[in-house]
């Protein structure tokens, strides 16, 4: 029988990957480390981009414009601003500074044609990271992640091995946070732990 | 597999695509004065053209746009890839909207009365 509740680490919040993440650790070596990013703040923004006062706002509620180039993610701190469509971004912030960054855009946007809608508990992050990290990230998906077309700062809304993600490359190494539904995230995690089995995956708290 | 240049996001998969169905399907503007044949002609009837047909697809596992295709349905070449509201730019293009019958239906005739007034 499958439990229904898993192992939340004492003092947290349960997440939809607490049942099936297993025990924290592996190799060194290994060329696959994953994580999940617990509880992270999610924010769909919609406005004009042709709209000055929309982007002016956005910007000074934000610290960075929003990116009006596709595929493509502005960061300031932890905080990264994901290009999802024309009109469209999600701000994905540390945990619990969702509500505060709502207000701030709310009031920065006051006035302008814009939403904005928390979205923080539809989906979590996972984080793919190591040597082989493009390797596993390239058999689920038909995204070209060759360094020269995807790097840092690039970002993709796209489907990997069949479920509907969104992800951005964030460092060299190369890591990769994929944002995914909560309901079809435990079965990525173990499409990942399986797609990075050949490399050695370790598991992070 | 078919790889499609979203206008939005660049060259992706297929199968982050939703095909729908034939472009430039004008609804009446007064309904009421067609008789239920012509009518039917906007409801019901489609081109299903072996060779360049104009179509509408959305990028909806991506940017969740609207766009137009001409698409050859015998070979799957993409011919041309156009924003909604527009028409055909390529010659090809031109040709398909042209010999499409929905051109001379009383239905978009109807859907076109008035229009530039």
């Amino acid at each position: 029988m499958v439990e229904k509740v898993g192992p939340t680490p004492p003092g947290l919040d349960p997440t939809p990957l607490d049942r099936v993440i297993g025990p924290i650790g592996g190799p060194a070596e290994a060329g696959v480390v994953l994580s999940e990013r617990r509880h992270w703040g999610k924010l769909v923004l919609r406005g004009e981009p042709d709209d000055k006062k929309f982007i002016t706002g956005a910007t000074k509620a934000l610290g960075v414009a929003p990116p009006s180039k596709p595929n493509t993610a502005a960061t300031i701190q932890s905080t990264a601003i994901i290009w999802t469509a024309p009109n469209e971004w999600l701000v994905v912030s540390e945990p619990g500074t969702e509500a505060a960054l709502e207000s701030a855009l709310e009031s920065a946007l006051a006035g302008t044609h814009h939403a904005i809608t928390n979205v923080s508990d539809h989906s979590t992050i996972i984080r793919l990271s190591g040597t082989a990290a493009r390797a596993v990230l390239a058999k689920g998906c038909a995204i070209d992640l060759h360094p020269r077309v995807f790097g840092v700062g690039q970002s993709a809304q796209t489907n990997l091995a069949k479920a509907q993600v969104i992800f951005r490359q964030f460092d060299e190494m190369p890591s990769y946070d994929i944002l995914v539904r909560a309901s079809f995230a435990p079965y990525l995690w173990a499409w990942l732990t399986d797609a990075g089995l050949e490399f050695g995956v370790r598991v992070e708290g | 597999m078919l790889l499609i240049d979203c206008p939005w996001c660049g060259p992706r998969d297929d199968e982050e695509f939703h095909y729908g169905g034939e472009a430039h399907i004008l609804r009446p503007r007064d309904a009421a004065a067609l008789s239920d044949e012509a009518f039917a002609d906007y409801l019901f009837m489609q081109q299903n053209p072996k060779g360049p047909h104009l179509e509408r697809w959305s990028h909806n596992h991506g940017c969740r746009r609207w766009f137009n295709m001409l698409r050859n349905t015998a070979t799957n070449e993409i011919l041309e890839i156009y924003p909604m509201g527009e028409k055909p730019k390529t010659e090809a293009g031109q040709a398909a909207y042209a010999a499409n019958w929905r051109r001379e239906t009383a239905a978009e005739k109807n859907a076109l009365s008035g229009e530039g007034s």
